[in-house]
């Protein structure tokens, strides 16, 4: 874990020298969550002008589901957006340096890209969340503060574990950029409460695909959308979720071969 | 001479782009047949089960059948747009490799335009058999074009404002030789033009003043005003005005982004040094 921790640290100082060569790209990236951030607010606002809840979830609730939403897109932004890369390097045969395997290879290549900017975007997006729990009617206590954490932790958690899952997909069809397929899939399909799939979708989207463990499960254990047995399946689920995917990813790794198309 | 051999160059290239999009089958059936589907469909699953929403014709338009069969009929004319990923010219710049493109005796637009030749025809291929096959299974919630004329307004508002779209992202990613990374400004123009253009949500759960604002983009007359017109909820003589006022607006929009892109192309290869990263 020390080891995991020095390379974090020394990814996060690269990451800001590579951002002082792109200076406009660090405020093009601020701007760019924050279009995404109004457009999935103008998106709710003017649906519910016309609508007074979706499959259960009043405003109120989808303004705190987008604020985990938003969340774990800033945690996916600031340390994992080299999994979008993931295909080309395969392709490439880009991988060698990860061999080198001082610690597990997912860390070692997903984790690769620390952003500065997207901590800015994280900021914006913790402040909408607790801006959004202060407004919900169901209001909170200081007494909920250990469950607050524990559910920025697994939302990081979870969104690490989906995307490390999904890319792992890349080593069994090189060339189909299947990868970037489903993270932008889980983009679409889970910028929504799992609950309008219905029962049976929600169940599939949260414990197989399992897209819900990126921020749904945050959101309806914050919001007490779920029993308390679901909440602590949920809370068991998500870390060993990661956990196997992490092995998987090194499992699938031993397939690869420099230059592999 | 020219006029006669970039044409041919175009279609060259396109067939060329077509199997090079057919030689992967699992990112083939990804990327070209599900193209686009994910997020109508989730609109679909997010408007089924809303409630309030009322079941028959509201009086102001707002139903739950029109906003259904409106993100069905996007799923599909959707497809037809082209994107920015159908583009490498920001990965060209940034790495340096477009200079052999200035060598060649031909215009680098060629390869861009074939590529979208190839996206048109083949999604067109994918579209039509689609929107029949649905259209006759659910009536109800894919509705059908009104007639011919109608889907012959409808397709020719989208495939103009697809030229729109190249044309833009072509801009977007050619701000690479001043910018060298432009993903986010892509992205960021994706998330602002699908909003614009009433992919994300039906233009009739949007607030009047939101939709006279968005009338003025070209991303609004590429897909919002073309399943509305293919709907034929209209008269014909509104209909036929409408089309018209798209085809307009659209021709001076695609005017002026050729002259951005002009401008920023010519610009950009003036101050190209011809090295990558």
């Amino acid at each position: 874990m020390l080891r995991h921790g020095r390379i974090a640290r020394r990814y996060a100082a690269i990451g800001i020298v590579r951002r002082a060569q792109f200076r406009t790209e660090f405020f093009s990236q601020v701007i760019m969550d924050i279009v995404f951030y109004g457009v999935h607010v103008a998106l709710f606002e003017f649906l519910y002008r016309h609508v007074d809840n979706v499959a259960g979830w009043t405003i109120h609730d989808v303004r705190v589901f987008l604020g985990w939403l938003f969340f774990s897109d800033a945690f996916m932004m600031v340390w994992m957006s080299n999994a979008w890369m993931l295909p080309e390097d395969l392709k490439n045969g880009n991988l060698d340096t990860v061999r080198v395997r001082p610690v597990q290879p997912a860390f070692l290549y997903l984790f690769q890209k620390f952003s500065l900017e997207a901590c800015v975007n994280a900021l914006i997006a913790l402040g909408w969340l607790v801006w959004a729990i202060d407004a919900h009617p169901q209001g909170w206590t200081w007494w909920q503060a250990p469950l607050f954490v524990w559910c920025l932790v697994l939302c990081c958690m979870g969104r690490a574990a989906v995307m490390t899952l999904f890319s792992t997909v890349e080593f069994i069809w090189v060339n189909g950029e299947l990868s970037r397929v489903l993270n932008l899939l889980a983009v679409d399909v889970n910028d929504h409460p799992l609950d309008v799939y219905g029962r049976r979708g929600r169940a599939f989207l949260l414990y197989m695909l399992p897209l819900g463990a990126m921020n749904y499960a945050a959101a309806s254990m914050w919001l007490g959308k779920c029993g308390f047995s679901e909440a602590i399946a949920l809370s068991v689920f998500v870390p060993t979720l990661m956990v196997l995917s992490f092995t998987l990813f090194a499992r699938m790794f031993r397939r690869y071969e420099s230059a592999m198309s | 001479m020219i006029a006669v051999r970039v044409p041919r160059l175009v279609l060259r290239a396109a067939v060329w782009e077509l199997r090079k999009v057919t030689a992967f089958r699992a990112g083939f059936w990804l990327k070209e047949i599900f193209r686009n589907l994910a997020r109508p469909l989730v609109m679909v699953c997010v408007l089924m089960s809303a409630s309030g929403l009322p079941q028959g014709v509201a009086g102001d338009g707002v139903s739950l059948q029109s906003a259904v069969a409106y993100m069905v009929v996007v799923a599909l004319l959707e497809k037809l747009i082209f994107h920015d990923r159908c583009l490498e010219l920001s990965d060209q710049i940034f790495q340096g490799y477009i200079t052999k493109y200035f060598t060649m005796p031909f215009p680098y637009f060629v390869l861009p335009a074939g590529r979208f030749v190839q996206h048109t025809l083949l999604q067109l291929a994918i579209v039509v058999p689609a929107w029949t096959l649905l259209s006759w299974w659910i009536p109800e919630w894919c509705p059908p074009p009104k007639d011919a004329l109608h889907a012959f307004w409808s397709v020719s508002l989208v495939l103009t404002g697809s030229l729109c779209f190249l044309l833009f992202y072509f801009t977007l990613h050619a701000l690479a030789f001043w910018l060298d990374v432009v993903w986010t400004t892509l992205v960021m123009a994706r998330m602002l033009a699908l909003f614009c253009g009433g992919m994300i949500l039906p233009p009739m759960l949007m607030p009047e003043s939101v939709q006279a604002a968005f009338a003025w983009t070209f991303p609004w007359w590429t897909i919002a005003m073309p399943v509305q017109l293919a709907a034929g909820g209209m008269g014909a003589e509104q209909a036929a005005q409408l089309w018209l006022q798209g085809l307009a607006t659209l021709s001076v929009w695609m005017l002026v982004l050729v002259a951005i892109a002009a401008t920023v192309w010519n610009r950009g290869r003036r101050r190209y040094a011809g090295s990558g990263m």
